[in-house]
């Protein structure tokens, strides 16, 4: 067991490093864009040229990566911030700590002053949405999967077919149209700003309401089909045969072997998650990671843009491998073996 | 009436019917039957023939498709079809309990085995079951640990300790009647007799009341006192146990027993005979017999007409009307058409070998640790024989024992970790089949267990043969392979017409057919079948056999014949080996190895066996099961579970081979004299 | 003997491909039709889209001003520039239609071909194929769209280059375990002790037998993709403007949203039903699949 550990252990640590190494090649491949995008629009080809030689950005590809990933770690200090290239690029901080991320050029600050706010802004998001559609979608599978093939199942499932259908741009005009423009019971924009008309938790509801409809929605095909699936098994057969109650075989014997499944499902949903919540802080004008990822992505902020996919991967990665360990704990057959 | 002589269990015309698409399916036409208290009554029969839908019946667990559409199931005088859910709760597990087939899935995988245990109710009130009964119940079913175990969870016992965890808490209730569903199926024959002997000693001592259903007649005998031989949803015979199965009267019954082969003879002895066709499917109560299209003695005018049941003078009832000519017409057939059939296939003249294996063994690591493997299997040791043209050699052991390993080697899917094959006179050691000429592949081919998987469901048949053809007949043109193609169906005796079917429609005999003349589309020098009948029910298995060996003479073809079932081996073996652990601890010409002196193993497992030749064991059956635990190389692979092992010998030392008679050999440390023994005698210290 | 043989033939020809596929089950589910019902409807929308909508989605009406409410002339409306929304979704159609299909084509091909070796060969192939598929896979794939087009640039074509970035790995792992199961099968030994090479197997063995999964895979996928392509137009990455672009028009419209709701829930409303047809149509073949 300790050695299943310890392998999930490496192999996301492994998983970690090649897609840092990804995010960097797709992001600074090409040298000359970087220097530019450092610069900015209105820098000479001159000044590009210089900053890229003094950068060292024409060293192949591993070299400049190694030296990336050094910066970040902290155990390199950033050559941005040498006073010699003359970008006006300071750090409280100093140019050697874990963590750094480097300067924004769109918000002319340190990453590391900005991204964390914007990450805890996200993460409550995220939870928030979390917390909702666990209950909602493990509640509403079950219920259609002991109903299989009859009327209540049939509904649901067709409902939950139409919600999976409707991607989170679309349910959020959807439902701006019915609440915001219509009923007037909501406000339409999430800043989370303090002392407008509307309060902090109603400025929540939508986004929350739109990260959780779709996601429901899929989720709840999961725990229903393996609801059905365990209930056909011949030890629910059994355990009807020793005479026992219906609540007693659904909560005692189902249940358990039934989430099994859908517990890795519900994971995978934190992946899922990151990515809606991009689309909702959109639409919500919600001062998260995702907007902000989106925003350095259209003005070519390399660091932000950097920053923002090694933590959403970060995230990813991390929530995966809690899963594989919830699981070997939920499952004695890989538990003791 | 006392309550000694009421019928615990009466079943009265009953009638079952699923809804299938628009019409619905008659899946139990009429049954009647009753069990007295403390009686064993067996239901035997094929698969599809209803056997299963009266246990799930009498459990009221039919599902949604299924109904009781007529008759009534009376379980102490009580109508068990007209009950209410709670009244039925109550008679569930508690009056009336149930063994499964596959005690691997009737377990929650994720529950201790003591949960499971303790929600068994018992007695009028229903009181819970308390850790000390379960305990207690748990050793009366011979569970080792049994505390230990209420702790774990099913997955870490073995298929043997399962099937007594669910025996357990069928008993732990003390019900008034026991249903068996196929209790030993998926066991290995060795822990199939260990659960028999245990359901015995439990009906000894409780005196429960029993239905059991099997399809292996050896089984029915063994355990029941009367018997009822189910067809296409009704029983179709049944009485005294001694009387159905001994001197049958019913077609049907007669030709089930027809194909069973024996184990106290051979081939040369006697022939099986298949029953052609398949069970009908009834969409409606069968106003005529329903073995009227398979039946020899059949005649429209008479067997055309609903069949009443009718007392023969031992006291069984019948469903056939004409029973009582049946047998002398049979007895007539014997005489006019034996002869011929009763010739032996000549006794194969010993040329070069077409197969040779020398010190064959496979190893598997398990497990990797920076590309070392942690600890390792043998699959095979030091396995060696020469096999020759025309040559049958039977491998037959319990799962696990390498056999099947083996075969893979000869075939190139799996390279051996040492020894040597010669094939046809060229060493093919370490060559996987993509690396053998293609004379080599031509030569060698494979039929292999299970119908389902061994067709491509995506291909026709004509697909199928065709290609086999291409790549291993040597017809070049389309017309020839079409040729071709068409005297393979021939040789398998299906009609021309299957070549457009999907191979996913056939059924299971017709596969199987299918797949023996692919095997022999090159007319190969060796046929290697790996349990080729252990998935087909007993009326077509031995079409199957006879078919094997036909094309087998055809193409004057080596067969090495791999089976779990010894009265098959004996049927079609020349020559015989027995594996266990790994290696061959007995082999030579079916005779020797089917008689005295026996390896201690050998003489365990025929007597395991529940043939309709062996009813009663001589000897109780092997102790423990066969255990995926690393074999060290060293000492007898067979010393912890040997009655004889000889303490602080055995378990260190590599027996050495003993050659009791010419062909014949023994793996074992005790001497031939020893072994001849025939019967069990205690461990002397020999050196 | 010859009795086993008498249950019915299948008939050869065009009907023995359909009955493969299912067609001939399409009375069997409602859901697989009202799918396909829609999938055809938007198939002709985007093909017959000069005769549906005659007039350039681009041209700017300047009798509509005043008039962006849905109007006799203007079925669905006009928008912020005062196009014709009707003839904007019409067109709009097809770069989706167009785009999702090949893309996803595309990624097959990759995700079959990589799945299919590593599952088949095993050993480092697998380990290393293997890793790769999980490394992509843990990527957010809206996050990774976006690192992607803002690399790239935004157009058609980079846009399809990244659909089978981000797609081909779950097509892989996918094919992968299916294979894995089918590799185990005798009719695959068969194959191999009569001297098959492994590139027949896997095409004519192993392939057909997964076609049932893959093809709801690849209805779900379609589904996706289409959200996805949606998303980078809502996201400002899709077809830079002024093509007409589903998500593009969304994206336009929500500042006007208070006053003007139809201007972004017709586009919405155009992808939804679209993805919805994908989604019946998976879940009508799962069905048909599950009831045989």
């Amino acid at each position: 067991m300790i050695a299943f550990v310890l392998r999930r252990l490496a192999s996301a640590a492994f998983t970690m490093l090649v897609a840092s190494f990804l995010v960097f090649v797709m992001v600074e491949a090409s040298p000359g864009n970087v220097a530019r995008k450092t610069l900015g629009q209105f820098a000479t080809d001159e000044q590009v040229q210089i900053l890229a030689e003094r950068l060292q950005l024409s060293d192949p590809l591993p070299a400049r990566y190694g030296r990336w990933l050094g910066v970040i770690m902290g155990l390199r200090s950033d050559p941005l911030q040498n006073p010699a290239l003359g970008l006006n690029f300071t750090d409280p901080r100093g140019d050697r700590y874990f963590g750094n991320f480097g300067f924004s050029t769109m918000m002319k600050t340190p990453v590391a002053d900005v991204i964390w706010t914007r990450l805890s802004h996200s993460a409550t998001l995220a939870a928030l949405a979390f917390l909702t559609f666990v209950p909602l979608a493990i509640l509403l599978g079950t219920v259609a999967g002991l109903h299989a093939h009859r009327p209540l199942d049939r509904g649901l499932t067709t409902l939950s077919t139409v919600f999976a259908s409707i991607p989170e741009f679309a349910s959020a005009v959807i439902l701006m149209s019915i609440f915001v423009v219509w009923l007037g019971w909501l406000p339409g924009t999430s800043p989370l700003q303090v002392g407008g008309r509307w309060s902090i938790a109603s400025q929540y509801v939508l986004p929350v309401a739109v990260l959780t409809l779709y996601v429901t929605a899929y989720v709840s095909r999961f725990v229903r089909a393996s609801m059905i699936e365990v209930m056909a098994t011949p030890y629910i057969r059994t355990a009807t045969l020793k005479g026992l109650s219906r609540p007693a075989i659904v909560l005692r014997h189902a249940f358990r072997n039934a989430m099994l499944t859908p517990f890795t499902v519900i994971l995978l949903q934190i992946n899922w998650l990151i990515s809606g919540v991009v689309v909702t802080e959109v639409v919500f004008a919600y001062p998260g990671i995702g907007r902000f990822l989106l925003e350095a992505a259209l003005f070519g902020d390399i660091a932000v843009i950097e920053a923002a996919t090694l933590i959403a991967v970060f995230v990813a990665v991390t929530t995966q491998l809690l899963g594989d360990l919830g699981y070997m704990l939920l499952n004695p057959r890989i538990r003791l073996s | 009436m006392p309550p000694e002589a009421r019928a615990v269990l009466s079943v009265e015309e009953l009638e079952i019917r699923y809804a299938a698409g628009k019409g619905d399916v008659v899946a139990i036409a009429g049954t009647s039957f009753s069990l007295k208290r403390g009686e064993c009554f067996g239901l035997v029969g094929e698969s599809g023939c209803g056997k299963s839908t009266i246990a799930m019946a009498i459990m009221r667990c039919l599902g949604k498709r299924g109904r009781i559409s007529g008759g009534r199931i009376l379980f102490d005088g009580q109508d068990l079809a007209g009950i209410s859910a709670q009244e039925l709760r109550a008679i569930r597990g508690r009056r009336i309990a149930i063994v499964y087939q596959d005690a691997s899935t009737a377990l929650n995988p994720t529950m201790t085995i003591g949960a499971q245990m303790r929600e068994v109710r018992h007695g009028e009130n229903g009181e819970v079951t308390s850790r000390e009964r379960a305990v207690q119940m748990l050793r009366a079913v011979g569970l080792p640990d049994p505390e230990g175990a209420m702790r774990r969870f099913p997955h870490q016992l073995s298929g043997g300790q399962q099937q007594r965890v669910v025996i357990a808490m069928a008993f732990l209730a003390e019900p008034d009647l026991l249903i068996l569903d196929e209790p030993t199926t998926a066991l290995d024959v060795t822990v199939e007799a260990q659960i028999v002997d245990l359901l015995m000693h439990m009906r000894a001592v409780r005196g429960t009341t029993m239905l059991f259903i099997s399809h292996n007649l050896g089984l029915v005998r063994r355990m029941c006192d009367r018997v009822g031989v189910m067809y296409a949803g009704q029983i179709v015979e049944q009485g005294l146990t001694e009387a159905i199965l001994g001197a049958p009267r019913h077609p049907y019954t007669r030709g089930l027993l027809a194909c069973i082969p024996r184990l106290d003879r051979g081939r040369a002895a006697y022939r099986l005979k298949s029953i052609a066709g398949r069970v009908p499917r009834l969409v409606d109560l069968p106003q005529t017999c329903t073995f009227i299209d398979r039946c020899a003695h059949a005649q429209a005018s008479i067997c055309g007409r609903p069949i009443a049941v009718e007392r023969t003078p031992d006291g069984s009832d019948i469903r056939c009307n004409r029973w009582p000519q049946v047998p002398a017409e049979e007895a007539a057939y014997q005489s006019t058409s034996g002869g011929a059939s009763f010739a032996l296939n000549a006794p194969a003249p010993k040329g070069a070998a077409v197969l040779s294996l020398d010190q064959v063994s496979k190893t598997y690591a398990i497990g990797r640790l920076l590309g070392r493997p942690i600890a390792s299997i043998r699959a095979n040791e030091a396995v060696s024989f020469d096999l020759h043209a025309g040559e049958t050699l039977g491998i037959v052991g319990e799962s696990g024992c390498g056999k099947s390993t083996l075969a893979r080697i000869i075939m190139g899917l799996e390279v051996p970790s040492g020894g040597r094959i010669t094939l046809l006179g060229s060493d093919v050691t370490g060559q996987v089949t993509s690396r053998r000429t293609r004379d080599q592949i031509r030569n060698v081919q494979m039929v292999f267990q299970n119908p389902d998987t061994t067709l491509n469901p995506s291909h026709s048949v004509g697909f199928i043969l065709d290609r086999a053809v291409k790549k291993l007949g040597s017809a070049r043109t389309a017309r020839e392979r079409q040729a071709e193609v068409r005297r393979l169906l021939d040789l398998v005796r299906l009609p021309h017409d299957v070549l457009q079917m999907s191979a996913a429609r056939l059924s299971g005999g017709q596969k199987q057919r299918i797949a023996v003349a692919r095997a022999f589309a090159g007319r190969p020098s060796l046929v290697v079948a790996d349990e080729p009948t252990s998935a087909l029910d007993t009326s077509v298995k031995t079409a199957i056999l006879e078919l094997l060996l036909a094309a087998q003479k055809d193409s004057d073809t080596a067969l090495i014949f791999i089976s779990h079932d010894l009265s098959v081996v004996r049927y079609v073996a020349d020559r015989v080996a027995v594996m266990y652990g790994g290696r061959i601890v007995e082999m030579g010409e079916a005779v020797q190895v089917f008689s005295p002196p026996f390896h201690p193993y050998c003489e365990a497992l025929l007597s395991s066996v529940p043939g309709l030749d062996n009813p009663s064991p001589a000897r109780p059956p092997l102790a423990g099961e066969v255990g995926a635990q690393a074999l060290n190389g060293q000492g007898c692979a067979f010393a912890p579970r040997c009655p004889r092992v000889i303490e602080g010998h055995c378990r260190q030392t590599v027996p050495p081979l003993r050659r009791p008679a010419a062909g014949h050999e023994i793996l074992c440390h005790h001497s031939v004299e020893d072994l001849r023994g025939g019967t069990f005698v205690p461990a002397r210290n020999a050196s | 003997m010859s009795a086993e043989a008498t249950s019915p033939l299948v008939p050869a020809g065009p009907l023995a491909a359909a009955r493969r596929f299912g067609l001939h089950r399409l009375r069997e589910s409602r859901t697989l039709c009202i799918g396909l019902g829609i999938i055809v409807f938007w198939a002709l929308v985007a093909l017959l889209a000069p005769l549906i909508a005659p007039s350039d989605p681009n041209t700017q009406y300047m009798s509509a001003v005043g008039h962006a409410l849905p109007s006799k002339t203007h079925w669905f409306g006009a928008d912020q520039l005062r196009r014709d929304i009707f003839a904007r979704i019409v067109w709009g159609a097809r770069p989706v239609l167009v785009i999702a299909p090949l893309a996803l084509i595309s990624s097959y091909i990759i995700g079959v071909a990589a799945g299919m070796t590593a599952g088949y060969f095993g050993g480092w192939v697998d380990d290393v194929l293997s890793r790769a598929i999980d490394v992509l896979l843990s990527f957010p794939k809206i996050v990774l769209y976006v690192v992607l087009i803002a690399s790239l640039g935004p157009s058609a074509f980079n846009i399809m280059l990244a659909v089978i970035f981000i797609s081909s790995p779950g097509i892989a792992r996918l094919v992968r375990g299916i294979t894995l199961d089918l590799r185990t099968r005798d009719f695959v030994a068969a194959a191999r002790t009569r001297g098959e090479s492994a590139l027949f197997i896997m095409l004519v063995e192993i392939l057909p037998n997964a076609r049932g999964p893959l093809i709801v895979d690849f209805c779900m996928r379609m589904g996706y993709t289409i959200i996805a392509i949606g998303v980078l137009g809502f996201l400002g990455l899709g077809l830079p403007p002024p093509n007409p672009d589903w998500g593009g028009m969304v994206r336009e419209a929500t500042p006007m949203l208070v006053v003007y709701p139809h201007m972004a829930l017709f586009p919405a409303a155009a992808i939804v039903t679209l993805v919805m047809g994908f989604n019946l149509v998976a879940d009508g073949l799962q069905e048909v699949a599950d009831a045989s």
